[in-house]
């Protein structure tokens, strides 16, 4: 390996001695329980204001965001039964299948 | 040409992102697609080995990892070893999968994809690979149908003991951390909040990373492979909140690894999964460190269940020059020992 100049060794040596500090702090309860609380408060305040823009929309009787979201998750709940269903047919033609032969 | 000169050059490359690396460029065709899963077998003319492989990827980064760039493949270690590969990826979660759960994969798009990968290569049975997250789904699976078709079962980087997972552990049991706060309008963990989340994992890896690329500006390998590096570890997606939820429960809380979890109301144990199986770890894994790994080979009930354990991190195992002359032919080796020659054919 190719011997580091003065300057990158002290990049380097910099970048570690704070690399080191901010993985220890990021390691404790109290980081972890800032950090829930900061994104709580995040996320409570996004609702704020989906809320006022959901009230606006349905005020003009046109749907928000979250009711097509709402609309599409049941769609994509539905695909995933039919294809449980269509997986249990088959399966079980296969069986008979097998059975016959 | 110069030192200075390749370097200046790497930069206005880097700059203007011109010349940038085309991940994910092993050729392959889709066999089958439902819902968000997708099916694809990679092309080969020197198919020698059965029964095939499905490698099923996270459902959280892109698969393109194993395909990073030619050379520093594992689709092409495994291509080249003689096995007829086939990849089991899901495409981002939007509104329509929010309430995607871990059965829709273990009872559902698991054996699909078995299914389609035994009647594409006409095979009776699959030897089925998960890494990270997909070796959580394929480990779901094994336990929850143990006549499923397979020959063996690799879990590469895969958690299972979530309780030692560092910051993400002390997180998910903080009293201060409400689930629905990860999630976004659409019900799903948008992919910039896994992308943070993975962030805090090596605060200053990035810099880091930016540091070491400076210094070898004028390496074109380097700049290269940090190139293909950066565009998928900057590529995460958006993931369904329902399974958050229960991951949470089957990792953090160690459910899946006490036999506490259940799957569509049956209670999952690991010792239900009898095949011949593989844990490799990753020794340097920041992303799965190993106590979080580690313990996989004694929970199952395989009578044959083997350890790898490698010096390398996460990406680590598949990308790279210690992948391609360690890690891979072992891994290869285990697989060869568990499957049949045959005379080569096209896949």
């Amino acid at each position: 390996m190719a011997t580091l100049s003065p300057l990158w060794r002290a990049v380097h040596l910099a970048e570690r001695t704070v690399g080191d500090r901010l993985d220890g702090v990021v390691r404790t309860d109290a980081f972890a329980l800032a950090l829930g609380v900061g994104l709580r408060a995040q996320a409570e305040a996004q609702r704020h204001v989906e809320r006022a823009s959901r009230r606006a929309l349905h005020l003009l009787n046109l749907p928000a965001a979250g009711d097509v979201a709402a609309l599409r998750r049941q769609l994509g709940d539905l695909d995933r039964e039919l294809r449980a269903v269509r997986l249990e047919l088959e399966l079980e033609r296969d069986g008979r299948e097998e059975e016959a032969a | 040409m110069s030192t200075v000169a390749r370097a200046a050059r790497n930069a206005v490359r880097l700059a203007t992102g011109i010349d940038a690396p085309q991940l994910g460029g092993t050729p392959r065709d889709l066999v089958w697609r439902s819902g968000r899963c997708e099916l694809w077998r990679y092309r080969s003319e020197r198919v020698s080995t059965e029964p095939p492989l499905l490698l099923v990827f996270s459902l959280i980064s892109r698969s393109s990892v194993l395909d990073l760039q030619p050379g520093s493949s594992f689709v092409e270690a495994l291509l080249a070893a003689g096995f007829d590969v086939f990849l089991l990826d899901f495409a981002p979660a939007d509104a329509r999968h929010a309430g995607e759960r871990l059965e829709d994969h273990a009872d559902l798009h698991l054996p699909e994809a078995i299914e389609q990968t035994r009647r594409a290569a006409g095979a009776d049975e699959v030897s089925l690979f998960g890494y990270c997250l997909g070796g959580v789904l394929a480990l779901l699976h094994a336990a929850h149908h143990p006549d499923s078709p397979l020959r063996s079962l690799t879990c590469m980087a895969t958690p299972v003991r979530g309780s030692q997972w560092g910051l993400w552990a002390k997180l998910a049991r903080s009293p201060a951390l409400d689930v629905r706060s990860l999630l976004d309008r659409d019900g799903n963990v948008p992919a910039r909040t896994v992308h943070g989340l993975f962030r805090l994992l090596q605060p200053t890896g990035e810099l880091r990373r930016s540091t070491t690329l400076l210094e070898r500006l004028a390496d074109d390998d380097h700049v290269r492979a940090h190139r293909a590096m950066t565009a998928w570890t900057d590529d995460h997606v958006a993931f369904p909140g329902e399974e958050l939820q229960q991951l949470l429960r089957a990792l953090m809380h160690d459910e899946l690894a006490e036999g506490r979890f259940h799957l569509a109301g049956d209670r999952i144990d690991l010792r239900d999964i009898r095949v011949p199986m593989l844990t490799v770890l990753a020794l340097r894994d920041h992303i799965v460190p190993e106590p979080v790994a580690a313990e996989l080979p004694r929970l199952v009930g395989s009578e044959r269940s083997d350890e790898l354990r490698l010096d390398a991190g996460h990406v680590g195992l598949v990308v790279g020059r210690t992948a391609a002359k360690v890690t891979m032919p072992r891994i290869i080796d285990f697989l060869r020992q568990r499957s049949d020659a045959v005379a080569p054919r096209a896949a």
